[in-house]
């Protein structure tokens, strides 16, 4: 999933500063999970921010809501209206970089701020802790390296690793960091395949990644209008 | 002949092969590479220039190259996969090419975060590159030279003349996979290999037996890294900081005994640890040379060139070995020191 | 304000009280290790912790929350503990306004 962290209060603040009716919005999905933005933090972010502009004796409303998923137009169609009746002068969100995007584009004229850094797509690897594990790059070569992504857990990307920086598991850059190469030569090993590295892996074709652009994927089946746009077309 | 770079014929001759790392500085002072080159004349058959060591910004290395060409150094132009991509990595071979540059060594280079280990403030906020890594970087340079054919497939006309080079870390984690890594890299094309500093010559040289049952040291030259220790500081730091270096005790308390032995007096302890270090360095170059497979020793003294000279002397690998002008055929002349 | 339970509050309930002007919030709750449920204190700690770092996010002394504990039933500490807290409150703001200055 996607993993999130709150912004600091005071950088949220800064944000909303001039306005007097705020509406914090959280997402019931990826930042719900990560602790970053669901029901619980929007509480929070709202309570602070209350507490703050009451300090400075400024007389702000500060409103909360949190849908399902900010990246659907289905869980946000109602939005527009409701920013409108309420006469909400901006919006924090608390999902991702996408909601904030999606949302920016729903309302139109109200401005959307990103209460929350977006971080990666990543598991939770014990309770409240999340690693990075896919870049999103495109296309996976997770088959070549015992299920365990060179692309997002090496610090260098490395295709035909480890680079000389690996030490007693960890990466050069820093002993917190594991050495997704060492992972990968851990994992091969029990899988009996450590032979497979052996193949020199070439050059790859970033243009799948972000680096060939913004992408965009279409079902055929789910977006038969789409079909005759985009890839479908090629 | 590959490249007919000095290097390559005294590595064709059999000569045992001696490369110096020289390190450009952080402005464009001239004077400090030349000045650099003229110290290090003649005592070595090619001198290394890196290539922004450490993730810090460092005059470039095909200027530094071209600089002690100038002073008649031979140099081994180093290039990370940190800081080009594909497209900048191939012009930069083919402008050093035309520039008369000979040898290419292919590394990953340190991640940006490191701005020489602290000491610096370095780019910690830099995008790193990594388009492609040392071993496809080996590789694109072999295409270009055998092939004629740049990465994405266009023709090369003139092709260069390389030597390719390339690291590798005998000791680093996971030590199982190191030989292999090697194996990777002597097929993608490497020429010669210049191996991170080997203190612990024990465990080099069985590494080095794994890979002569692969017959490896027989498709490339390995080159065994040497790293002068100036201090007892620098020692400690080197084995708990640097991946794949690991000093042995007996080296440390060496280097601690010439310390002590010195008191209070704190120049003198610094005096002690220098020759203690030099000593050092030249013992580890006549064990490296004494493991079946070593081709040659890859002299690294960072910020501390000056002490080489003296080091390469009492090792016993003075005078270079010469050839004939460039042209004038493979036959060579030159003498073949201590062996 | 008398809650069943205080390891029942949560991040937000511990700052609405700062939200409608107090000064400062004092969480009073049972000694140490007579809770019947294991986890309960560490969790009530660690939201108290993090209530205080929001107070720190937006430039209020952490301080401003207390966590204290009773032999006795809470009422009972109540004049005990406000007169306590009503020191310290003024310390915080004597302080803060010495840093304005």
């Amino acid at each position: 999933m996607i993993v999130a962290e709150r912004k600091p209060l005071a950088e949220i603040r800064g944000f909303v500063d001039d306005y007097r009716r705020i509406l914090i919005l959280g997402c019931g999905t990826c930042a719900t999970v990560c602790l970053a933005g669901g029901e619980a933090e929007v509480k929070v972010v709202a309570a602070g921010l209350r507490i703050s502009f009451l300090r400075d004796e400024k007389e702000v409303e500060i409103l909360e809501d949190c849908v399902t998923r900010q990246c659907e137009p289905e869980f946000v169609a109602d939005l527009p209206r409701k920013v409108q009746d309420e006469g909400v002068g901006a919006v924090v969100s608390l999902g991702c970089g996408v909601g904030v995007n999606f949302l920016a584009q729903t309302l139109e004229t109200v401005p959307v701020f990103p209460g929350v850094n977006t971080e990666f797509f990543g598991a939770a690897v014990e309770p409240g802790v999340w690693l990075e594990m896919c870049a999103g790059c495109g296309n996976c070569i997770l088959h070549l390296t015992g299920g365990i992504c060179p692309i997002a857990r090496c610090s260098k990307s490395i295709l035909n690793g480890p680079c000389g920086g690996s030490r007693d598991g960890k990466c050069e850059i820093n002993p917190e960091v594991e050495c997704g190469w060492a992972l990968i030569v851990e994992r091969m090993k029990k899988l009996g395949t450590l032979d497979r590295l052996a193949e020199i892996l070439p050059p790859r074709d970033w243009s799948t990644s972000h680096h060939g652009g913004p992408r965009k994927v279409i079902h055929p089946e789910a977006a038969p209008a789409a079909i005759g746009q985009g890839k479908a077309e090629q | 002949m590959k490249s007919g770079s000095n290097l390559e014929r005294v590595l064709r001759a059999g000569h045992f092969a001696v490369t110096v790392e020289i390190g450009p500085p952080m402005d464009c002072n001239a004077s400090v590479v030349t000045e650099k080159a003229r110290m290090l004349r003649g005592i070595a058959d090619a001198f290394n220039i890196t290539d922004n060591q450490t993730a810090v910004v460092r005059m470039s290395s095909i200027a530094s190259c071209v600089l002690i060409m100038e002073e008649g150094l031979e140099p081994v132009m180093q290039m990370t996969c940190r800081d080009r991509n594909r497209l900048a990595i191939q012009s930069d071979i083919l402008g050093a090419c035309a520039l008369g540059i000979r040898n290419c060594l292919c590394i990953a280079g340190d991640h940006q975060s490191f701005g020489a280990a602290g000491r610096l403030k370095g780019h910690p906020g830099a995008k790193n590159v990594y388009d492609v890594d040392s071993i496809q970087l080996v590789s694109i340079l072999e295409g270009l030279r055998d092939k004629g054919c740049q990465q994405g497939g266009d023709p090369v006309e003139m092709r260069p003349p390389l030597l390719i080079g390339a690291a590798w870390t005998p000791l680093g984690d996971p030590i199982e996979i190191r030989p292999l890594r090697l194996k990777k890299k002597v097929e993608a094309g490497a020429d010669f290999i210049q191996t991170q500093g080997v203190y612990d010559v024990a465990r080099f040289a069985h590494q080095m037996e794994l890979v002569r049952n692969m017959g490896l040291h027989e498709r490339t030259a390995i080159l065994a890294g040497i790293i002068v220790p100036r201090s007892l500081a620098m020692l400690k730091y080197m084995n708990s900081s640097v991946a794949g270096v690991s000093v042995p005790d007996s080296l440390m308390d060496r280097m601690a005994e010439a310390k002590e032995s010195a008191g209070k007096d704190k120049k003198q302890a610094r005096r002690n640890q220098e020759e203690e270090g030099a000593r050092i360095a030249v013992e580890l170059i006549q064990q490296a040379r004494e493991v079946p497979g070593v081709k040659g020793v890859h002299i690294q003294a960072i910020e501390w060139e000056g002490s080489v000279p003296e080091i390469v002397d009492t090792a016993g690998l003075l005078p270079r070995p010469t050839f004939p002008q460039e042209g004038e055929g493979d036959d060579f002349d030159g003498e073949d020191p201590g062996s | 304000m008398l809650v069943p339970c205080v390891a029942r509050l949560s991040v937000a309930d511990l700052l609405s009280p700062f939200e409608v002007g107090a000064d400062g919030l004092v969480v009073i709750g049972c000694s140490e290790g007579s809770c019947l449920y294991p986890t309960a204190e560490q969790r009530v700690m660690e939201r108290i912790r993090r209530a205080k770092g929001v107070l720190a996010e937006i430039g209020l002394e952490s301080e401003r929350i207390d966590y204290w504990r009773t032999e006795r039933s809470a009422e009972a500490s109540w004049t005990a503990f406000w007169e306590l807290s009503q020191r310290k409150l003024s310390r915080i703001r004597s302080a803060s306004e010495e840093r304005r200055r």
